[in-house]
């Protein structure tokens, strides 16, 4: 039971990081690569503030959101003057900058032991403490930021991202400021996957550099391709597909590395067929980008 | 001193080789093609299941050819299937990604994941070249290095495909009008890649040995190098030598585990300060 649950909240915790992704993916039509790191970001904001100082839980989870609407922003400083593609570069360039700190920096991170013992979250006297409770805290957490996407995608703001997805000269023609919708799309994004690194980190009580590893922003992107970008439930889908499938793969008994390189077999052919046959996904009504023949 | 100089060139003789497997997907077919990491790792394997057939050199020539007859299949039955759509560069990034995970754990069932290393000569302590201590392997690698860039540079700025593959790269519509076979130029670019791709990991394979995720980490190095000197050979190379000095300086200051780190953080400021590298002409955003 206790399995089940946790598997939940680690679906949860995904979706947050899908529906995030979604908004530079799917609505603005920018590739990041990065969001694992901003994932970390959270998750070790939280656990040092949580495990260095006696400091309330929520400091950790502002200062990981400070921390990645800062550096977002410097990220996006790259799509300045350059087409989309040199964007991907540069997150990427960025979630291998970061990944090098958490393995590297001793002294605060631990290095590739990790850090243990993050306590649970205390909410004014309620200590999230028991599997169902953290289910219930990070459910409400994931309910709150898909509304909030989902509210955001449809205000004013995110028109303009989808006109930028669409074209950008024509809506810098109509006299917006293309840059600064993308940079906001791109704090918006990396903070929200940093709240979901902390409550990764107070959930798990333990992290290690290897959960937010470039392989794992690979993994949350085609959670998003998969399941449909631009969609309002296509993250979510492509979240539970992908936190699920691999767990399914556990019953079929066979060594543990055979089927974690099959899993990533999987993953990857996945992602191939996806974007050649079904580029909007499995649930997605449109591409992410729209054909030029349509 | 010596010796410092002597890593340099040890290290930009691998960026070079990565750098041109990524340059010409990356200029000529404009995608950022993840897959050469693949490749990479796939090369030198391909050496050790051959080479005890058909002997090491056999195996080499067997390798690279096979690698590039698979960027070349790839280019053909993937990517050109894309290629009409405007999230192109989009799609294939993902695409590439795809192949690079099928690849890299591919290779892992096949062979698992401990460290092979390609049997060339017993090793044995290196020797002393213009006072730094560089083994056989290592001057091997330096000298295959500048017969690629010689090669290359040949190929793509003198003789007339290198026309053609620059032309792809500046302009495909305009191309495509004048009668050049444009997916036959990406294909060809593709395969000449992927040929690359192999050479430097058949390298890597007899310096240090190699596991199947060897190929991303100079993978990144070749991009890095393709961005901070600018989508030319000579660019390359400029950039190869910047990268790898920039990392050897930064061993002497900086602890040897923050090189990667280093090194993306010279990319990072390449990309929002001159994005189009050293020798490159300015990166236009849209072209209308």
């Amino acid at each position: 039971m206790d399995y089940l649950l946790h598997l939940l909240i680690l679906t949860f915790i995904f979706s947050i990081l899908t529906v995030s992704l979604n908004l530079l993916v799917g609505h603005t039509g920018l590739f990041t690569i990065a969001h694992a790191a901003f994932f970390g970001l959270g998750a070790y904001s939280s656990a040092i503030v949580g495990t260095k100082s006696n400091a309330p839980f929520y400091i950790g989870f502002v200062l990981g959101i400070v921390l990645s609407i800062v550096f977002s922003y410097i990220i996006s400083l790259a799509t300045l003057r350059l087409h989309e593609d040199y964007f991907a570069i540069a997150t990427f360039g960025f979630q291998m900058i970061l990944f090098a700190v958490f393995q590297n920096w001793i002294a605060m991170t631990n290095g590739p032991i990790g850090i243990a013992g993050v306590p649970k979250p205390n909410i004014m006297g309620w200590v999230v403490q028991s599997h169902f409770e953290s289910l219930v805290f990070i459910g409400v957490c994931t309910i709150a930021c898909w509304i909030f996407i989902n509210r955001l995608a449809v205000s004013a703001f995110g028109q303009v991202l989808r006109a930028i997805r669409e074209d950008e000269i024509y809506t810098q023609a109509l006299g917006k400021n293309c840059f600064r919708y993308k940079s906001s799309a791109s704090a918006i994004s990396g903070a929200m996957a940093s709240l979901a690194g902390s409550l990764y980190a107070h959930h798990m009580t333990y992290i290690n550099p290897a959960r937010f590893s470039v392989t794992d922003s690979i993994l949350i992107l085609s959670m998003v391709i998969i399941g449909g970008a631009g969609s309002r439930l296509g993250p979510i889908v492509g979240a539970i597909i992908l936190v699920t499938l691999p767990e399914a793969l556990r019953f079929l008994g066979l060594p543990s590395n055979v089927a974690a390189n099959l899993r990533q077999i999987l993953y990857g052919s996945a992602l191939i067929v996806c974007i050649i046959w079904r580029p909007q996904g499995l649930i997605g009504k449109f591409s992410f980008r729209k054909d030029e023949n349509s | 001193m010596a010796q410092i100089i002597a890593n340099t060139l040890l290290y930009m003789a691998f960026y070079v080789m990565t750098g041109f497997a990524f340059l010409l997907p990356f200029t000529v077919c404009r995608r950022i093609d993840l897959s050469i990491a693949g490749f990479i790792a796939l090369g030198p394997y391909l050496v050790i299941t051959t080479a005890p057939f058909i002997g090491l050199a056999g195996g080499v020539i067997t390798a690279i050819a096979s690698t590039t007859v698979a960027g070349c299949l790839l280019q053909k039955l993937l990517f050109e299937k894309v290629s009409k759509r405007e999230d192109f560069s989009q799609a294939a990034l993902l695409i590439s990604l795809g192949m690079l995970f099928i690849l890299q754990n591919g290779i892992s069932l096949v062979f698992g994941d401990d460290r092979y290393r390609i049997e060339t000569w017993p090793i044995e302590p290196g020797q002393m070249v213009l006072g730094a201590r560089l083994s056989k392997i290592q001057l091997l690698i330096i000298g295959v290095s500048i017969i690629s860039v010689i090669i290359a540079w040949y190929l793509f700025e003198i003789r007339k495909v290198g026309k053609m593959l620059r032309a792809v790269a500046i302009d495909s519509d305009l191309c495509h009008a004048v009668g050049i076979d444009v997916g036959g130029i990406r294909i060809l670019a593709a395969s000449i890649g992927a040929g690359f791709a192999a050479v430097a990991g058949i390298l890597i394979g007899c310096d240090t040995g190699m596991v199947p995720s060897m190929g991303f980490n100079p993978l990144l190095m070749g991009l890095t190098c393709v961005i901070v000197g600018g989508s030319r050979i000579l660019g390359v190379a400029c950039g190869a030598f910047v990268l790898s000095i920039a990392r050897n300086i930064g061993i002497v200051w900086i602890a040897s585990q923050w090189q990667d780190a280093v090194a993306f953080t010279v990319l990072l400021i390449f990309l929002i300060f001159r994005p189009q590298g050293f020798l490159g002409t300015p990166v236009r955003k849209v072209s209308l």
